[in-house]
């Protein structure tokens, strides 16, 4: 156990140089503000790097939008069934099924006429 | 890929490099002289997406002179069926872009079937030729070539309608197809018929000419009569040929598709009363009659501009299809010269050989005379129309408008030819000559004797006003029954239709024969 000077001297320093406690009061203070200072400044980049990441995820979501209105895929992230839909018909059409194409439309009017008659395809029997 | 659609893939390629015919250039070419591909014509001829294209792979065989170093698919000629307002129609047309156009031995061919097609199922053939003749590699092939498809140009008339287009050069031997058919259409300026060319002409006859004049559209629609019908350009063509299957059938056992209108069939026209001259010798306008009497007007002449004293077409009257025969006062007085005999009887037998009635509207006063017409056979070709009118068994309908006289009477669709309804307008004149004819030589002796020339005109003026009242009216004919009745002019539409109406049925035949004689 030291002594009790000691122990005591640093505040028997205080109470000659600092009588009233004007120095403590003013260094106390100032340490509060100082802290005060350099979390003011942490809260205020972090808040700008957040603002300026939402800013970002705000206009992707505002292009997405736009795009899926308009029908314009670039940024639309269109369904997988449709791209493979679409590949496979452009696939075939140029590599596996070229057609020979047909009119597919049959425009003779049908009309009866003597001479689908079938008695003028029969035999003629010989004369007399 | 499977074998399967690699072979597939190479028929589209083939198919695809066939209708190219002679290939992009020639293309091009064929367009800077103003005239359309075989396969542009039939697109425009035929009713969208009908054409069945038959022998499209066909190639020629000849080797001789280099040939066997190209063969091109078709071989200068696209044929096949299609329809024209949904009628089938066989068709063939030459490919200009390949070898010219020139007739092979395989084109001759493939000519010769879609013919032979048509014939089985009945329905027309149209030719549209451009063609630079016979290839003469082909040697003899070329000929028999053609020699095949007149054959059955010769079979089939009379069986089936044959129209020729003419869409560029036709000349030597290949002219005889289209004179063989029913009608040959022309173009203007793109399009050429003749035996010989200007280049041999010149060099056997010294004769310069140029293949317009020689040849060429106009010549042939209104010098020789060849050419029925001359078109401005190809699409006019085109449409010419379409309008006038319209009034054809599909064949000699068929008639002719009625055309429904809201004409009314009892239709009168008050200009028809007025519109005979008061002086026999005044001219007035045919076509004013015809179009009065057709449904909406509506009248499709055919040798429009070949003997214009007479006038033949087709029209539609009650909805049906008719041929007309008109002589046309205006020119030459509406006489019958060796040009309109001959535009009229064959006229009428194709209407007869297809089933189309006649509707005849007279006002002749005879044949042209003079020596150019008798050394011309006048004789012969005024026989060939009345033959014609004799032989036909259609119905015949026939309305006598002022002047008949003579043989020329006869010969225009009297009763005793056959006619089946003859009237007459109260104008009418029907007589063996006109009164200035007869008087002459009735009271010849009597005028002669007459000195006076004053004395004289009013002896003759007398004697024709008892001529006139005796024979010139329809009344002696109307008297003997050679007419059925006078009918007012007014309501000639509506007595024509009725009658062609009561003779739909008509039958009447010839006596067997194996063919007749006609006075060619």
């Amino acid at each position: 156990m030291l002594p009790l000077t000691l122990l005591t001297a640093g505040a028997d320093r205080m109470a000659q140089t600092d009588p009233h406690g004007w120095t403590l009061t003013l260094i106390s203070v100032l340490v509060v503000f100082c802290a005060l200072l350099v979390l003011f400044l942490l809260f205020n980049t972090l808040g700008g790097v957040f603002r300026r990441v939402d800013e970002r995820l705000d206009a992707r979501r505002a292009a997405y939008n736009a795009s899926a209105q308009n029908g314009k895929p670039e940024d639309a992230a269109a369904p997988d069934a449709e791209i493979a839909a679409i590949a496979t018909a452009l696939h075939l059409y140029y590599t596996d099924c070229i057609h020979d194409r047909e009119p597919g439309i049959v425009t003779i009017r049908p009309a009866a006429s003597p001479w689908g008659d079938k008695s003028l395809n029969f035999r003629k029997k010989p004369g007399k | 890929m499977s074998i399967q659609q690699e072979k597939i893939k190479e028929l589209v390629a083939r198919r695809e490099k066939a209708r190219l015919g002679g290939g992009e250039k020639r293309i091009a070419a064929q367009h800077e002289k103003g005239k359309l591909t075989a396969r542009e014509r039939l697109a425009i001829l035929l009713d969208p997406d009908s054409l069945e294209e038959f022998d499209m792979f066909v190639q020629h065989r000849c080797t001789n002179f280099g040939m066997d170093a190209s063969h091109p698919d078709g071989d200068g000629v696209v044929t096949g069926r299609g329809t024209i307002d949904g009628r089938t129609v066989f068709v063939f047309a030459q490919d200009f872009t390949v070898s010219g156009g020139s007739l092979s031995k395989t084109m001759s061919e493939k000519i010769c079937k879609v013919m032979d097609m048509a014939v089985q199922a009945g329905a027309p053939v149209i030719g549209l030729n451009d063609s630079g003749g016979a290839r003469i590699q082909e040697g003899i092939d070329a000929l028999a070539g053609y020699g095949e498809i007149f054959e059955r140009n010769i079979l089939a008339s009379g069986v089936v309608p044959q129209i020729s287009g003419i869409f560029g050069p036709c000349a030597g031997g290949a002219v005889y197809s289209p004179a063989l058919t029913d009608f040959t259409l022309m173009v203007k300026n793109t399009s050429y018929m003749f035996l010989t060319g200007p280049a041999v002409v010149k060099s056997v006859t010294g004769e310069e000419v140029s293949q317009e004049d020689l040849g060429g559209a106009l010549v042939h629609a209104s010098k020789s009569g060849v050419a029925q019908f001359a078109a401005e350009n190809e699409e006019e063509g085109l449409a010419t040929i379409k309008r006038l299957l319209s009034f054809l059938p599909q064949n000699n056992l068929e008639t002719a598709p009625a055309r429904p209108t809201s004409d009314p069939v009892g239709r009168t026209d008050d200009a028809l009363n007025e519109i005979i001259p008061d002086n026999p010798n005044k001219a007035y306008d045919m076509y004013a009659v015809v179009r009065s009497i057709v449904d909406d007007g509506d009248f499709f002449e055919v040798h429009k501009d070949f003997a214009k004293n007479i006038i033949v077409g087709f029209a539609h009257m009650g909805g049906r299809s008719v041929g007309v025969v008109a002589n046309q006062p205006r020119i030459l007085a509406g006489v019958l010269d060796i040009a309109a005999s001959r535009k009229a009887a064959r006229f009428v037998r194709f209407c007869d050989a297809f089933n189309i009635p006649l509707v005849t509207l007279v006002d002749v006063p005879g044949f042209l005379c003079g020596t150019q017409q008798e050394y011309g056979a006048i004789i012969s070709n005024g026989a060939k129309l009345l033959y014609a009118y004799g032989e036909a068994t259609v119905p015949k309908v026939t309305v006598t408008l002022r002047k008949s006289y003579g043989g020329a009477h006869i010969v225009m669709s009297c009763k005793q030819l056959r006619g089946d309804i003859n009237y007459a307008w109260p104008t009418a004149n029907i007589a063996v000559m006109g009164a200035d004819g007869a008087v002459g030589i009735l009271y010849g002796k009597e005028l002669k004797a007459e000195t006076d020339p004053e004395k004289q005109a009013q002896l003759r003026e007398e004697k024709k006003k008892e001529y006139d009242d005796l024979f010139c009216n329809p009344y002696q004919a109307a008297q003997k029954g050679y007419i059925e009745d006078v009918i007012e002019p007014r309501n000639t539409r509506f007595r024509v239709i009725r009658a062609l109406e009561a003779l739909q049925n008509k039958r009447q035949d010839i006596p067997a024969k194996k063919h007749d004689n006609l006075p060619l």
